[in-house]
């Protein structure tokens, strides 16, 4: 019972905190371009069931779009890479070099190419989660041992049983790990990308609705949501990790 | 009848020797056998081919009777390293085997056809070798949490739990400690004995060979043509190890393999 309480008791003390010293802050500063959560606050609930919910949604579509067609085309390829070292040699320079790249400078070759549509932008920040996926998913197939494949594959598992029981649980970790701590630059990228040649989306909203026309109060909201976007994705991933992947939450004592 | 019917077999890795040309052997059911060779003279791959891991490059292996054709879920493999997976508990690599089992259904070639899967049953079979391999208490433990001996424990009941009628055993207690390693000699023989299951170990130490292998198959470096199989009955008594003729039996294996060792 006690621990329970402890449990939420101090991140809501730290919540608290962090709208406590956000007040004082503003009081101090006591200027437009930062007003406390006591105007923010309010607007923020009031509009999170209007405009800035449906912004908010479009934007959660796009990322989670991303998330999917990256999972999609990543894992499978590091699957291939992990497994097979001719191919890895092979690809392994290319990845490399375009790994560390910041993803957005490839923005405006998207755009010429791709036209400055919703799917250009969804591109853009799967291509940022394609190379972590790949990348984590490689490495995690290449430590499966020789002697673990056969060992299953002795006990009768063909390709098909291979995957449910041995590539399958020994990536989703990986793929969930990827993505957790690449969401946040997928959100900011997000940002970015919509800031431009669209109506809907929490850049488009916090940029052009409300900085541009000195609505500041409203711009928190829209700031506001975007954390509250990056923390849900987060937490989503955290739980499903906690669901599929229970044996990274213990402790080594072998 | 021959439990293993390998008949002139050719195998090696490209671009190097042979390892085997024109090889035959037959190893009876219900008998234990040991490899034991210089490392790289291919005693690890003969087991490999004899699990279906590997194909023969010419002629054939029969097991049962049958030509072997893909790893066969009645043959037993134990590695050195355990290859349990890491993320599942002991209880869940326990009943590894027979959850792919379940999951091909009785299609006539992961289990045989009119196979049901029975969940309570399944669970008294996995519990009882666990038991017997001296884990309970650890079913819901990770391998990352338990010794070395008990990984190998694991690994050989997940083996058990499918009733081999083979045990296929590559180096595997090498990376255990003396004590350990003895104990679960002695389980081996054991288990080996009372389900009288056909027993063929490869091993580095001659010692080892002497204990478990009522015959021993001495593999040479280079090309192997014809097998050289040392009979050893010491391994049938019932302390090979403090046995009189147990050292020179060692020393036999040893001559066999060179002398060099």
């Amino acid at each position: 019972m006690r621990s329970c309480t402890k449990g939420i008791l101090e991140p809501a003390a730290g919540l608290a905190a962090l709208l406590l010293f956000w007040q004082a802050g503003a009081m101090a500063l006591d200027r437009p371009i930062l007003p406390g959560p006591v105007t923010v606050l309010p607007l923020f609930f009031q509009h999170l069931w209007g405009d800035l919910g449906l912004h908010f949604m479009a934007s959660a579509g796009r990322v989670i779009l991303a998330i999917l067609i990256a999972v999609c085309t990543a894992a499978p390829l590091g699957l291939v890479l992990g497994q097979s070292p001719h191919i890895n040699r092979f690809f392994s320079p290319v990845i490399t070099i375009l790994y560390p790249v910041p993803k957005i400078v490839f923005l405006p070759v998207i755009y010429v190419l791709m036209g400055i549509t919703d799917f250009s932008k969804i591109f853009l920040i799967s291509l940022i989660l394609f190379f972590q996926i790949l990348v984590v998913v490689r490495d995690e197939a290449a430590g499966l041992t020789p002697e673990l494949i056969a060992s299953v594959r002795s006990l009768g598992a063909g390709r098909r049983a291979l995957f449910r029981f041995v590539y399958l649980p020994a990536t989703l970790p990986a793929i969930l790990t990827a993505l957790r701590v690449s969401v946040g630059t997928a959100v900011a990228v997000l940002f970015i990308a919509e800031q431009a040649l669209t109506q809907w989306g929490l850049g488009y909203y916090i940029v052009v609705e409300t900085y541009q026309v000195l609505r500041y109060p409203e711009m928190y909201t829209g700031i506001l949501a975007m954390g509250l976007l990056g923390s849900l994705l987060y937490g989503l991933i955290r739980i499903i990790e906690r669901k599929f992947a229970p044996h990274l939450f213990i402790k080594d004592t072998g | 009848m021959s439990m293993i019917r390998i008949h002139q077999l050719f195998f090696g890795y490209s671009g190097k020797p042979l390892l085997f040309e024109n090889f035959s052997l037959t190893i009876p059911r219900g008998e234990s056998w040991t490899l034991i060779g210089p490392s790289g003279c291919g005693k690890s791959t003969l087991l490999s081919l004899m699990a279906g891991l590997q194909k023969p490059r010419r002629g054939s292996i029969e097991i049962e009777g049958r030509p072997l054709q893909r790893p066969r879920p009645e043959s037993g493999l134990v590695f050195q390293d355990h290859g349990l997976l890491p993320w599942a508990t002991v209880a869940d690599n326990v009943a590894l085997g027979l959850n792919i089992r379940r999951y091909y259904g009785a299609d006539g070639r992961h289990a045989p056809r009119g196979w049901e899967h029975d969940g309570e049953k399944q669970k008294k079979t996995v519990s009882r070798w666990i038991q017997r391999l001296g884990l309970e208490g650890k079913e819901a433990l990770y391998p990352a949490q338990l010794s070395r001996g008990q990984r190998q424990r694991a690994a050989i009941a997940r083996t058990m739990v499918m009733k081999p009628d083979l045990l296929l055993m590559d180096e595997p207690f090498s990376a255990l400690d003396p004590p350990i390693r003895e104990e679960l000699q002695g389980l081996m023989i054991r288990l080996g004995r009372r389900e009288s299951i056909t027993r063929i170990t490869v091993t580095h130490d001659i010692a080892e060979a002497v204990i478990l292998g009522e015959k021993i198959l001495v593999a040479r470096a280079g090309t192997n043509h014809k097998p050289q199989i040392l009979k050893n009955p010491v391994a049938l008594e019932k302390d090979p190890r403090t046995h009189k003729d147990f050292n020179a039996m060692c020393k036999g294996v040893r001559q066999a393999m060179g002398g060099l060792q």
